[in-house]
């Protein structure tokens, strides 16, 4: 029979990356979560062991503390700054918007030393303020993040909204709470999945900034692996990815009520 | 005080955006009584909307004042103004429903409530109850007939559905003064009829003023009390719909309003004025001599047989529209429309004629294009942004410009014109547009175009000047035109005495 080409063959490159990178790692975490190290064997072990361990609950809510913390600032500094950028008032040809954006082309552990070595400089390095150097790391970093999915969402937004609130009797601040910010809803969702998530399981910025003072759990996964004790970092992997799958969960029921979904997931 | 008549008072107001060269609105004055229906009547771009932008508080003027019951409220914020506004594209929240959405602004009111506290009255700024609040929102619905959409999300609305609710939530407010920016804009044609009679009828029963912005001649004509019609930032002329119609202030009013015929004509004496090449008796009295517009309505254009009326032409084409007929009738190189019940057949010459009394001449607007300008070092003149050729010799007689390049008359004496400020006139019919646009080095856009018989007079603007082109050619508003103009045409006049320019 001769080979007939189909437009379906041209999902096969995909398929592949999908069964290689995706389906069959996840399967081998599942695979050693739920192995005894030692003797190979099916077992819970893992789980028992992580949660009779107060130490490791304690790196995990650190590390949400610090997720949740990095996502407010991000949010705090990221918003007032997108909505001047979306202003054309203000931001003639986008000019500025590159500017916020352009750190994003820097590779994150050159940016990360340089900021290690600033703070450092200027007395605030992580030796002497491991929390302070951390926080500044992660929003520095994840403020791109924010500013992008914000500043896309406020381009659309029908300015004409805001003179009819005004229009209605609501000063600034009612018609920045009652209008502009139920308006950037989306905006504001998918920027805090685009900063919490990564920042769950970033530990290069901690470990660098801190100097290795704050452990997050996304080091202590990997100082398990380092350890080739594949069994409990992969535990904890799994533990990571089921709360990455809630936080996705708990934004889409967020964003339930927008009948056109804009946001990002 | 004497302006409690007035609900709303516009004195001087000019406005000019913060990067822009230009004035939008120049020289507004305007006095809207109470419970008035007033219509911002002109093409866009004519500063209609940013006037109204200026009453409801979204733009401040640049110069003059906006009296609100005899208080200036200029700047004062939009969100203190007992003002609402109907935007253009409805400007609905998406986010809320179309309950929240018309409940909105009174849930940022306060009303002042007088309570004993401690033995002593004080009034106090409290908020609408939620029953008050209810109560109005269902009357607000009622009266837009929309009683059942309460829960309704705004993007399951029709246009016309939307477009009732943003009334909804304008009147629900009881404001002083209704804005409505071309609310019926996005509708269709019978809808908007429908709307039309709505708004009349509500407007009757509220009692409340309003400003209704549009550039729909016949929406005006149809629900105002008062027109305004505005061109190029200006008021052309304020009136009753009927006055507006029937006594156009000048051509560009008659040419908006309604179809009309405008020719350019020379008055005679007793009471004549010759257009069409003819002599047609009027009833207004002009000087003699005096270069008119004339404006005659299509209907007023009585068809007779061949050598009964004034004039003789030939129909060109016909029409049926309905109960009459609109025939385009070719009088040497004019045209005239005409309406006619009668039906002529094409091709067949006929006679017209005009009764005096509806023979509208006006004053006409400009006869040249005036510039100030100045002679450059090699002897152009310079206006409109520009460098042209011209004639420098004519400033003086008998003149010649020398080697040197100064100005030489009979009697020897030289004159260095560099930098001399002149008056630059060009006659309407002088200046050329080309379509070359890029062989030429003086742009323009058409801003405006009026049909004045036999040729098209067209407001040309670049950055810095406009020009009067009268031509036979036809181009579209918008159109981006080179400009030329033959140095022979132009005419230069000193302003200043050409002794001081004495080498």
């Amino acid at each position: 029979m001769r080979f007939r080409f189909q437009r379906k063959y041209l999902a096969i490159p995909y398929l592949v990356f999908f069964l290689l990178f995706i389906i069959v790692p996840v399967f081998l975490i599942i695979y050693y979560a739920f192995t005894d190290r030692a003797t190979g064997l099916p077992s819970i072990s893992n789980l028992v062991n992580f949660f009779s361990d107060r130490t490791n609950v304690d790196v995990l809510v650190i590390s949400l503390v610090f997720a949740m913390a990095t996502t407010l600032i991000c949010l705090l500094i990221g918003y007032p700054i997108a909505y001047i950028l979306a202003d054309k008032k203000y931001n003639k040809n986008a000019v500025i918007v590159t500017l916020f954006i352009m750190p994003m082309w820097i590779n994150f552990i050159i940016r990360t030393g340089a900021t290690r070595d600033l703070l450092t400089w200027i007395g605030l390095g992580g030796g002497t303020h491991p929390v302070f150097a951390t926080l500044v790391g992660l929003v520095y970093n994840y403020l791109p993040f924010t500013i992008l999915p914000l500043y896309s969402t406020m381009l659309k937004m029908d300015r004409s909204l805001i003179d009819a609130s005004y229009d209605l009797g609501a000063n600034p601040f009612q018609t920045f709470t009652k209008v502009i910010i139920p308006l950037t809803k989306p905006g504001i969702i998918s920027a805090c999945t685009m900063v919490f998530m990564p920042t769950i399981s970033s530990y290069v910025i901690s470990d660098l900034l801190s100097e290795y003072n704050i452990v997050l759990f996304g080091s202590y996964i990997d100082l398990y692996f380092n350890q080739s004790n594949w069994n409990f970092g992969s535990f904890m992997a799994l533990i990571m990815l089921l709360l990455v799958g809630l936080s996705v969960l708990l934004t889409r029921k967020f964003d339930k009520s927008e009948d056109v979904r804009t946001s990002l997931w | 005080m004497e302006n409690q008549d007035y609900i709303i008072e516009l004195k001087n107001v000019r406005k000019k955006f913060d990067d822009a060269t230009d004035y939008v609105v120049e020289e507004f004055n305007l006095k809207i009584k109470k419970g008035e229906f007033v219509t911002f009547l002109g093409p866009s771009g004519c500063g209609k909307t940013t006037t109204l932008r200026m009453i409801a508080g979204f733009d401040t003027p640049t110069e003059g004042q906006i009296l609100l019951k005899g208080v200036d409220i200029s700047s004062l914020p939009p969100y203190k103004r007992p003002i609402n506004t109907v935007f253009q594209k409805y400007a609905l929240f998406p986010t809320m429903n179309v309950y929240e959405n018309i409940a909105f602004g009174l849930k940022m009111k306060k009303v002042p409530v007088t309570v004993t506290k401690n033995g002593k009255e004080v009034t106090k700024m409290v908020h609408l109850s939620k029953d008050v609040i209810q109560k109005k929102v269902k009357k607000a619905l009622e009266i837009v007939d929309m009683e059942d959409f309460e829960s309704r999300n705004i993007q399951t609305l029709s246009g016309g559905q939307q477009q009732r609710v943003a009334i909804a939530r304008a009147i629900v407010n009881e404001p002083e003064i209704l804005l409505l920016d071309e609310p019926l804009g996005a509708l269709d044609l019978k809808m908007r009829k429908e709307m039309q009679l709505e708004l009349k009828a509500m407007h009757k029963k509220l009692g409340i003023t309003f400003i209704y912005v549009t550039h729909d001649q016949e929406e005006a004509l149809t629900m105002s009390d008062t027109i305004v019609v505005m061109s190029d930032g200006f008021i052309q002329q304020v009136g009753k719909p009927k006055e507006i119609y029937d006594e156009p202030a000048n051509a560009f009013v008659a040419d908006f309003i309604g179809e009309s015929n405008i020719y350019t004509g020379t008055i005679f004496p007793d009471h004549k004025v010759k257009i069409l090449n003819k002599l047609f008796e009027m009833v207004d009295t002009f000087p003699l001599h005096q270069k008119v517009d004339v404006v005659i309505r299509p209907e007023d254009v009585i068809i007779k047989e061949q050598d009964q009326g004034t004039v003789n032409g030939k129909i060109v084409s016909k029409i049926f529209k309905g109960i009459h007929y609109q025939y385009v009738i070719m009088v040497g190189k004019n045209e005239v429309t005409a309406q006619s019940t009668e039906s002529w057949p094409v091709d067949s010459t006929v006679s017209i004629s005009v009764l005096p009394n509806n023979i509208h001449v006006m004053k006409r607007n400009i006869e040249v294009n005036i510039y100030d300008g100045y002679i450059t070092k090699n002897n152009k003149v310079c206006f409109a942004d520009f460098d042209w050729e011209c004639d420098v010799t004519t400033l003086a007689k008998n003149s010649h410009i020398n080697e040197e390049g100064y100005l030489q008359t009979e009697d020897g004496a030289e004159y260095d014109l560099s930098d001399c400020e002149v008056k630059v006139y060009v006659d309407l019919d002088k200046v050329i547009m080309d379509d070359k646009v890029d062989e030429c080095d003086v742009k323009g856009q058409i801003i405006q175009l009026v049909y004045k018989g036999d040729h098209y007079q067209y407001l040309v603007r670049n950055e810095s000047d406009d020009f009067i082109v009268d031509s036979e050619w036809t181009w579209n508003e918008g159109d981006i035109v080179g400009i030329r103009i033959n140095p022979e045409n132009i005419k230069l006049k000193l302003k200043g005495d050409l002794k001081q320019y004495a080498v």
